[in-house]
């Protein structure tokens, strides 16, 4: 990849880097790169291109755990509370969760969620035992249709997640979660999405 | 500055690629998930629970519609909490480590237990952690140390019963700590063997049939069978209810009288509209004294039966007639005195019962209570006064509230289980018996106690117990945080734990207070077999696997297959079979054991149609052959007849448990009892009545069908609420000096003033890990006493209980027994 890359690619990379996080914990090594500096040209770029409060948000949360004495496994921590535990104390990461007054698994948009994954072709990793309508896997699939230049489908899926994600986000702020990493990311992920579908994607018709 | 429009134009690509990880959607290939991203199929399968048997349709991978069995006719609505089961909002999805104890290990800060501070880890590394702490346990402390927790309610199905999983995967490692009795019958199982030969309690009664035939004068004492059969221990049948809707009939029609005698109208006596005899809370002994000196004062007793099926009635009279120590007759006016009912009503009752022929069915209530050994053992005293047991319709019986006791046997075997034994020869990788003078076996109930009070000895069924402060507990498919008393005691006793293994797939209380929780799956993903009819053994049921094991769940034959692998005894532990060659080989076994009189299919043919159903038993009389030659068929007590005294319990010398049945004050009591000027209600804690015990609590189908503003219903009288300034539907605060709930007042006039009642099993949901923090669901246990009942079976004592109530003022805190944060702080 270089930095001529297409934008349809810039932004295939850009959600594969949210999902990568929305999928599993940091491991020390991944964790590591972040301290070394290894996201900050993604950083500033996203600072300079308007969303400078959110990235503050995120580089006060690398501060954080720069002076955490076990970074790895208090991020770990959090990213249990935030998304792993019971449904309700959690900003439960699937879209079923946030249709009708409950959360619940497997609704119908994590049905829906397969029957495009299957008219796709595509199918999940065996080794992510997940719900298909999992955030990291919604990610992964803006990821595709971006590479495939599918941008209508793109917007349109974009437009649906936006009808869940800011009540996730919400979720997200009021976890247990004791660092401020996973809350800040979610709102930098709920304010990309929503500038991609204001002004960088075509209007979606949901 | 870019516009927000350009940003992305200038996003560097391999900075970003650095930070990716390969994608987790594939083309469809091996690599990909097949059953749950593919299409799936759409079919019906059978399967079977305590709460009935099911046909259940499965489309695209999902469980969609549950139907009761055809052969069900009195379905509970239970099922319908399955789906909400399977898919709840609960699920543990990973194997989880507590976030201090993986940084310390047992050296953790147990104080933070129950905080919520997890982290998700891989199987390998959860079993190898587990593993590691049955060595460092086995190695520097023993065995003493190691407590399994006794299993309790399972998932239903022979093969995966999970307490045997656990108890054959953890005793080849080592020998443990194991508990004897249980929380549902702890006091009668130990009393009756010495009174009337054998445990009763889980024993076939009397055939409704004949009950029905027979009995002109049915006697439920504190027994509520329309509630509490509504589940079994094995897969129910429901088949009890048909006598019930039959006996509703004969009541209509006034061919035979049924008394419910309670302090609360309950769901039975509400629907055979039958009468009611109110008794005040925990005076049963009293009322049934008071109804035996009447039936010897007016000579209604049958002294022929006493003579030649008892032993001990003159050592009991003395202190029935008041000529003994106490110099008090336990008279219908001394009775009445205590138990709220008129004296003129005791002997009017006393001679209904000596009239005609009279069946007492108790429930098992009132021997969850202090001295719960007592009301038992006077119960059989009166039926032998009464001179019918073995009598067609005759006689007592302690468990027709139970999994269709009372529903005849049909004879045939049922399939075994998987081995919870080590196979024959084999021995424990540690092998050290040494329990450093600690006893082997304690009385479950008297678990806390062990850690709180380590070394102290106490006297258990004539025995001295020697309690061991453990270090390590194991539970699984086992809610300690549920069914044990006394919540904020418990919490401060868990801190003395260094660690604790929960094995569940819901993250119940004993979940969240643990170290290290691994996700079995429910039993709806997996295969297996079950007895169909407890004791009517109606047939044998397929469990046919609905879905794959949710997230990352396994089976606990998988779970305890992987420990067992880590000191290289997989194979032996597995008998190097898989799932399906299990059930092949426990169906097959009990397909030969019945070959001649009950022919079974082959085992393919079987799993295929999912059932296999036995002819009905013949109607029997319990006590019967003992009534017929009571020397052939002596009774298993020490005598061989029925005990009114006992010599052997007497000899023991407990002050709380004497050779005959007495009446004790308790240590609290309601209506004039101590304590009940500061808390006047009593707090009953029965079986809850759309859930088993804390199963289902966490299927949000069901709970919004009973919850009051998100709370377990607090039942009160109409006149207590009033009193209060309490309406139906407001948050109330519960509590005593033990701690306090905060619940939703279900005002029903089916309550008498100064009875109050919360149902066991609700889910226990503190605001956090502090002693002493406020339920926010409505866990009776938070209330209740940590007391053994005597000195004889050391039982739990729920039920003697008072409590408090108030209007809950301010705002409520939110429920955390479902998750939901411990506190939201604003960022």
């Amino acid at each position: 990849m270089t930095e001529t890359a297409s934008s349809t690619d810039q932004r295939a990379a850009l959600y594969a880097w949210f999902a990568t996080l929305y999928a599993r914990e940091l491991s020390t090594k991944q964790l590591q790169a972040w301290l070394d500096g290894a996201a900050e040209p993604l950083l500033s770029t996203l600072e300079e291109a308007g969303f400078a409060t959110e990235i503050q948000d995120m580089r006060r949360a690398l501060d954080s755990l720069r002076v955490s004495s076990a970074a790895q496994l208090d991020l770990a921590a959090d990213f249990t509370s935030s998304f792993l535990l019971d449904l309700h104390s959690c900003a439960a990461p699937y879209a079923s969760c946030y249709q009708g007054d409950s959360p619940q698994l497997f609704g119908p948009a994590e049905k829906a969620m397969r029957h495009q994954l299957n008219a796709l072709g595509l199918g999940v990793d065996s080794q992510f035992a997940e719900a298909a309508d999992h955030l990291a896997l919604q990610l992964e699939l803006l990821s595709w249709l971006a590479t495939a230049r599918r941008e209508s489908e793109e917007a349109t899926h974009i437009a649906s997640m936006l009808q869940w994600l800011p009540r996730f986000v919400s979720k997200a702020q009021h976890t247990p979660a004791q660092l401020p990493f996973y809350p800040a990311l979610s709102r930098l992920l709920l304010q990309v999405l929503q500038e991609l579908a204001a002004e960088e994607l075509p209007h979606a018709d949901v | 500055m870019h516009s927000r429009r350009e940003f992305l134009k200038c996003l560097s690509l391999t900075s970003v690629a650095a930070l990716v990880s390969p994608s987790l959607l594939l083309p469809r290939t091996s690599e990909a998930q097949a059953s749950s991203t593919a299409q799936g199929t759409d079919a019906w399968r059978i399967s079977g629970s305590h709460w009935g048997a099911i046909r259940a349709r499965v489309a695209g991978g999902k469980i969609v519609e549950v139907k009761p069995f055809e052969y069900d006719k009195y379905p509970t609505e239970m099922i319908q909490g399955i789906i909400g089961l399977v898919y709840s909002s609960s699920r543990i999805r990973y194997p989880m480590v507590r976030l201090d104890w993986l940084k310390k290990r047992h050296l953790s800060d147990t104080s933070q237990r129950g905080d919520n501070r997890f982290v998700r880890v891989t199987w390998d590394q959860a079993l190898d952690m587990f593993y590691e702490e049955l060595e460092r346990v086995q190695r520097d402390h023993g065995p003493w140390a190691m407590h399994t927790g006794l299993v309790g309610w399972r998932q239903t199905g022979q093969f995966h019963s999970c307490g045997n999983h656990m108890l054959r995967a953890v005793n080849m490692h080592g020998h443990t700590l194991s508990t004897a009795g249980d929380y549902s019958t702890g006091a009668g199982q130990v009393i009756l063997p010495y009174v009337l030969g054998s445990t009763e309690v889980y024993s076939q009664g009397t055939s409704w049939e004949i009950i029905l035939k027979e009995t002109q004068t049915l006697v439920f004492w504190g027994s509520d069978p329309i509630k509490n059969l509504q589940v079994g221990w094995n897969c129910e049948t429901h088949e009890a209810y048909a006598y019930l809707e039959q006996l509703k009939h004969k009541v209509a029609k006034k061919e035979i009288r049924v008394i419910s005698i309670d302090p609360v109208s309950s769901k039975t006596q509400n629907y055979l509209n039958c009468e009611k005899q109110y008794v005040n809370p925990l005076t049963d002994v009293a009322l049934m004294l008071g109804l035996a000196h009447t039936l010897y004062s007016e000579k209604l007793h049958d002294q022929k039966f006493l003579d030649n099926y008892t032993l001990g009635f003159e050592k009991f009279l003395p202190y029935l007639l008041g000529t003994g120590a106490d110099k008090t007759p336990k008279s219908a006016e001394w009775a009445a005195r205590i138990t709220g009912i008129d004296a003129k009503r005791i002997k009017e009752l006393a001679r209904l019962l000596a009239k005609g022929r009279t069946q007492l069915i108790f429930g098992w209530a009132m021997q969850r209570q202090q001295h719960g050994e007592q009301p038992f053992w006077m119960g059989a005293v009166l039926a032998a006064m009464l001179g019918q047991i073995g009598l067609p319709g005759g006689g007592i019986s302690y468990a027709h509230h139970y999994s269709s006791i009372g529903v005849p046997s049909s004879g045939a075997a049922m399939p075994g289980a998987f081995p919870l034994n080590l196979d024959p020869g084999k021995k424990p990788k540690y092998q050290s018996v040494d329990y450093r003078g600690y006893s082997q076996t304690i009385p479950c109930a008297r678990a806390i106690d062990a850690l709180l009070e380590p070394g102290k000895v106490i006297d258990y069924n004539g025995q001295k117990v020697k309690l061991p402060p453990y270090k390590m507990a194991i539970y699984c498919g086992c809610n300690q945080w549920h069914r044990q008393q006394d919540k904020n005691r418990m919490k401060q006793a868990f801190r003395q734990l260094e660690t604790v293994v929960a094995v569940d797939f819901t993250w119940t209380a004993t979940c969240r207070f643990a170290d290290i929780v691994l996700p079995a799956c429910t039993q709806f993903e997996r295969n297996d077999i079950d007895a169909y009819g407890s004791y009517s053994g109606r047939g044998v049921i397929a469990m046919q696997k609905l879905v794959d094991p949710l997230f990352n769940s396994k089976t606990d034959f998988e779970i305890f297959k992987g420990l067992t692998r880590r000191f290289g005894r997989d194979k032996e532990y597995s008998r190097g079979m898989d799932e399906m060659q299990w059930l092949e080989f426990l169906y097959e076994n009990c397909r030969k054991e019945n070959s001649k009189k009950f022919p079974m299919p082959p085992f393919r043919e079987f799993w295929k149609k999912g059932y296999v159903l036995f002819p009905a038993g013949k109607p029997w009389v319990r006590h019967a052959d003992f009534r017929a030659d009571a020397e052939l068929n002596a009774l298993g007590t020490p005598s061989g007849f029925i005990e009114i005294f006992s010599r052997k319990i007497a000899n023991f010398n407990y002050p709380d448990c004497p050779g005959h049945p007495v009446w004790m004050e308790k240590s609290e009591r309601s209506h004039g009892g101590p304590k009940s000027q500061r808390y006047p209600l009593w707090l009953q804690s029965a079986h809850p009545d759309k859930r088993l015990h804390s199963q289902l609590c966490d299927s949000e189908i069901l709970r919004a069908s009973y919850a009051i503003q998100g709370r377990e219903p607090l039942f009160m009288s109409p006149q207590d609420a009033r009193q209060r300034g309490i309406r139906h539907g407001d948050l109330v605060r519960v509590f005593n000096d033990r701690g306090q709930v905060i619940a939703g007042a279900h005002v029903s006039a089916d309550y008498p003033p100064g009875v109050v009642r919360l149902q066991e099993g609700a889910w226990y949901a503190p605001t956090g890990p502090k002693v002493g923090a406020l339920d926010t669901y409505g866990d009776p246990n938070v209330l209740t006493q940590d007391i053994g009942s005597s000195r004889l079976a050391q039982a739990v004592s729920p039920n003697t209980c008072v409590v408090q109530v108030e209007k809950f003022r301010g705002t409520a805190p939110a429920v955390t027994a479902f998750g939901g944060p411990q506190e939201v702080l604003p960022r």
